[in-house]
């Protein structure tokens, strides 16, 4: 009796292993074979069995998450050059620029897109990007402290408002940076820590290059005594405590992206519900590099070269709703007309940032969190 | 790390050889035990401990290569840094008491008691479990801002919203814990005390409570080490004041690359963590014994005794665990605050997003499949290391040998997430390992963070067998795998089960690491709903909150499956 039952229950174990494993090497093996198309690059297994793949015409271009690439472009480029190219997302911006510098002498890739100036002067002097020679589209966008990198697009980091929720109380909105400490917005505005949000980090950048090294934190405690909110990420701020954002939440006013208005177009296409200050913005652009460590940069030169043509500028344009780098492409209608770029924007030198972040970023966490 | 990861180990199998050299039989014992002791040490060093030491490492070398231990003096004599162990300690321990307090009612409730609905309910439970930290946060703060449903309560960004997220997170560990070897105590010493005239609650406290002690004390580790290292939902609950340790880690990797900044701390969090499972060890040791487990479930239907507990369990589950849900599937069916279906149907639309080329159903697909990899992985290395730390011991070196062991491996928990994600970015990029862009890198990390939690779930239950059945089936001329087929291969397959659900569903959660990690062709559910949630297009909000509600019913159906398929074996052992 006991045996047969401790061996029912002794199959029944096996029977569960066996359904795990086979689980396993099913999905092992799908895995494997989707695989070889995304890791071409990286893997010898794959390049092997690549029909045509040759040892030169592959690379990964890594990038932060909210961007790739259409697969037709890619294609196309193939076509054209004979360079396969796989783009690896790898986290948002700041982590992107971290991943860079700490497997600098193992590097995931051939060349990197989407490290903005807010972020750039981690990579300062560090040895992740090569001076590939690639020409620059607009050398007045030169400024992300480390030679080889290219500028691709830009946008605006500004104070966003609630249109609407002005209307309705019969109130001006603010214009300007020292505007937002009066008591009519108290309590109106949500802002990013700099510390662990990109357009956070702007703000605070464009706060102080607005009222220099000695006036800047006592602009932060106007704002905090004001009834400043902030938030984590971009992310909760919009979702919760925006007025305009998806939750409706209670604050009118959010630091935010310049294009950002162009999402909130009404139905008629005529309008649009929210609006930004431009005379609270700092300039936000994005670069492309080659990795030092990159054994094919040639071909990432190629791909970066490709990413400056006016059609491929377009279409970044479209997809990021930022501006092209190239002075001859164009952005999106809708962009143009509800997101332009501010004509007064702060910008700080990466090499500038670089010296100062961390002190920056501490100061701020004392002035503002205590 | 590496050195703390592996020399205790040494003297173990050392000790054990010179004990047990003696005889042949005895020696091929060990020889069998052996693999079962290698496997989970190969496995937890290369894909734990020499990742997270080499990242750890690098911030105590300074440029010129040289050893630097200065940042230890910058970042103790922060003021900061103190507040923060103290906040990370503070908050853990609440939130472990308030989960236990709730807890153990709730596996009498859901475990014990029979009711319609109940594996549903016990399914529901575990939900909260696997969702994204940033939508649960987001839903959270849904609740309490001015304007959601709960805003008198004016506990945006206070203390008590990030207390009551990690007892939502971790409700369910204890539940399924304790629930799990509660459901299989020998009612009739219970029967005994009530027969002699005790009250039902000092029945409980004298005889019930006790028995369930080692249970109760391995799941208020487990949930205190899931508090202690939380840092999504601090971030987005605590504001910018609250921080943990963990938390502070994130930041200074991520946002500072303060990499020896980060390295203390990690040394510090792996110096509290280990403190902890120490304090836990002991009070679980203490109460330790074996128990007369049955491996039938013993129930009775939902009684008026049962009233209190039932009362308190329908008000978290009702309370605590459904407000944010509800908000969450309220959202999911509005855009731009209209009623819709567009963020359902959005989910099947490869195309929805220009940054995301593949569906979120596709995604699912994706996590589906990891998941099953890093449960495999994580169920076979966390049972080899249940089984060899409940293995009886006769000295008390080899015990503490064990206890060591039991130890080393609940260190993945009380490593930062970011510090695995980034560790295996610098040490598993070059032969022999070069597992750049390899398909089994997200489940390989996943399964490191599962691990320690299906030895947590797997080793009370063989802990509680009486070793008096293993000799009786050895005396009767069964083998030592036989015995451990027949005697813990039964209860092994019912605690299999319930590890198995919650190692399914760590992997399922996990971002941390897998946002490092994952491929850009082959997203899993929760990093794709990051990246949406991070767009402000509406479509994109929308069906960032769909695809939650998606993971949440995911993880609920494997849940009821797991509570279905379980072997059922009443009157067996008649």
């Amino acid at each position: 009796m006991t045996t047969t039952l401790s061996l029912a229950r002794l199959g029944a174990l096996a029977a569960t292993s066996a359904l795990m494993l086979g689980l396993v090497a099913c999905s092992g093996g799908a895995s494997t074979q989707s695989g070889h198309s995304a890791t071409a690059g990286q893997s010898g297994d794959a390049m092997a069995s690549g029909a045509s793949a040759g040892a030169d015409s592959a690379i990964t271009v890594l990038s932060h998450d909210s961007f790739e690439f259409p697969q037709e472009l890619l294609d196309r480029f193939q076509k054209d050059t004979g360079i396969k190219v796989t783009i690896q997302a790898v986290g948002d911006g700041g982590t992107l620029a971290n991943q860079l510098v700490l497997t600098k002498d193992a590097p995931q890739g051939d060349a990197v897109y989407g490290v903005d100036n807010t972020v750039s002067y981690r990579l300062a002097g560090k040895g992740v990007i090569k001076d590939a020679g690639i020409t620059s589209p607009d050398k007045a966008l030169d400024f992300a402290g480390e030679p080889g990198l290219v500028p691709i697009n830009q946008g605006d980091v500004c104070v966003n408002f609630d249109k609407k929720w002005f209307t309705d109380k019969k109130l001006t909105p603010p214009a300007t940076l020292e505007d937002l400490t009066k008591a009519e917005y108290k309590d109106l505005l949500v802002a990013m820590n700099p510390a662990t949000s990109t357009p956070g980090m702007a703000f605070m950048l464009a706060t102080i290059n607005h009222f220099g090294e000695d006036g800047w934190t006592g602009y932060w405690k106007s704002l905090k005594d004001n009834g400043l909110k902030v938030s984590e990420g971009w992310s909760d701020a919009f979702n919760v405590d925006y007025s305009a954002g998806e939750g409706k939440g209670p604050r009118p006013m959010m630091v935010s992206y310049g294009s950002s208005p162009a999402y909130s177009v009404t139905e008629d296409g005529k309008d649009t519900t929210t609006a930004s200050l431009p005379a609270t913005c700092y300039r936000q652009v994005e670069y492309a590099g080659v990795l030092e460590g990159s054994e094919n940069a040639d071909a990432a030169k190629k791909f970066i070269e490709f990413l400056l043509t006016p059609e491929v500028q377009a279409t970044i344009s479209e997809i990021t709703y930022t501006f092209p780098a190239n002075p001859g492409a164009k952005a999106p209608q809708t962009l143009t007309t509800f997101g332009p770029l501010s004509d007064q924007p702060v910008i700080i030198p990466a090499d500038k940032v670089a010296s100062n972040a961390e002190q920056w970023l501490k100061t701020w966490q004392s002035t503002v969190i205590g | 790390m590496s050195a703390a990861a592996q020399d205790p180990v040494v003297p173990a199998v050392g000790g054990v050889t010179s004990r047990v050299a003696v005889g042949t039989r005895a020696g091929l014992r060990l020889l069998a035990w052996a693999p079962a002791v290698l496997v989970p040490l190969v496995f937890l060093g290369f894909f734990f401990a020499w990742p997270a030491a080499t990242l750890v490492a690098r911030g105590f070398v300074g440029e010129d290569g040289a050893l630097d231990t200065g940042a230890f003096h910058e970042v103790f004599t922060r003021a900061r840094t103190w507040r923060i162990i103290g906040l990370t300690l503070g908050m853990a321990a609440a939130a472990t008491t308030v989960s236990v307090l709730l807890g153990v009612p709730g596996a009498h409730v859901l475990y014990r008691c029979r009711f319609p609905g109940r594996s549903v309910a016990r399914a529901a439970v575990a939900v909260p479990f696997v969702l994204p930290t940033v939508v649960v946060g987001v839903a959270f703060r849904s609740l309490l801002v001015p304007g959601g449903w709960l805003e008198d309560l004016h506990l945006d960004g206070t203390v008590w919203a990030v207390l009551a997220a990690m007892v939502f997170f971790n409700y369910s560990l204890v539940v399924r814990g304790v629930g799990s070897v509660w459901s299989r105590l020998d009612p009739r010493m219970v029967q005994a005390a009530r027969a002699l005239g005790a009250t039902p609650t000092r029945a409980f406290l004298t005889v019930t409570l006790p028995a369930l002690l080692p249970a109760i004390a391995s799941a208020a580790s487990v949930v205190f080490l899931f508090c202690a290292t939380a840092f999504g939902i601090v971030l987005i609950l605590g504001g910018v004041e609250l921080a943990t340790i963990e938390s502070e880690i994130y930041l200074l990797t991520t946002a500072y690359l303060d990499l020896r900044g980060a390295a203390v701390l990690s040394v510090v969090q792996v110096l509290v963590i280990a403190a902890a499972l120490w304090a836990a060890g002991q009070a679980r040791r203490r109460s330790e014994r074996a128990l007369a487990l049955r491996s039938d479930a013993v129930e009775h239907p939902l009684g008026a005794a049962d009233a209190p507990a039932a009362a308190l369990t329908a008000l978290v589950v009702f309370g605590l665990l459904a407000a944010p849900l509800a908000q969450l599937l309220w959202r999911s069916f509005h855009r731009k605050g209209q009623f819709t279906l567009a963020n359902w149907a959005g989910l099947a639309d490869a195309h929805l997003s220009r940054a995301i080329r593949v569906s979120a159903l596709e995604a699912a697909w994706n996590s589906m499949v990891v998941a099953t990899q890093a449960a495999a992985i994580a169920l076979i290395v966390g049972t080899l290391v249940a089984l060899v730390v409940t293995r009886p011991t006769r000295t008390p070196r080899a015990r503490r040998a064990l206890a060591v062991l039991d130890s080393v491996f609940m260190l993945p928990l009380g490593v930062s997430a970011v510090t695995v994600g980034f560790g295996f970015l610098i040490t598993l990029n070059a032969p022999p390992l070069d597992m750049r862009g390899s398909a089994l890198l997200v489940p390989v990390a996943q399964a490191v963070v599962a691990v320690p939690l299906v030895v947590r779930m797997v080793a009370p239950v063989l802990r509680a067998i009486d070793p008096r059945q293993r000799e009786a089936a050895a005396t009767l001329g069964a083998g030592p795998l036989r015995v451990i087929a027949t005697i813990d291969g039964a209860h092994l397959v019912r605690a299999g089960a319930v590890a198995i659900g919650f190692a399914f569903a760590t992997s399922l959660g996990e971002f941390g690491a897998t946002s490092f990690l994952s491929r850009p062709d082959a997203p899993t559910l929760p990093v794709m709903i990051y990246r949406l949630v991070s767009r402000p297009d509406a479509a994109e909000q929308g069906v960032a909150v769909a695809a939650s509600v998606l993971l949440a019913l995911i993880a609920a159906t494997l849940m009821v499956l797991v509570e279905k398929g379980r072997p059922s074996t009443a009157g067996e052992f008649q």
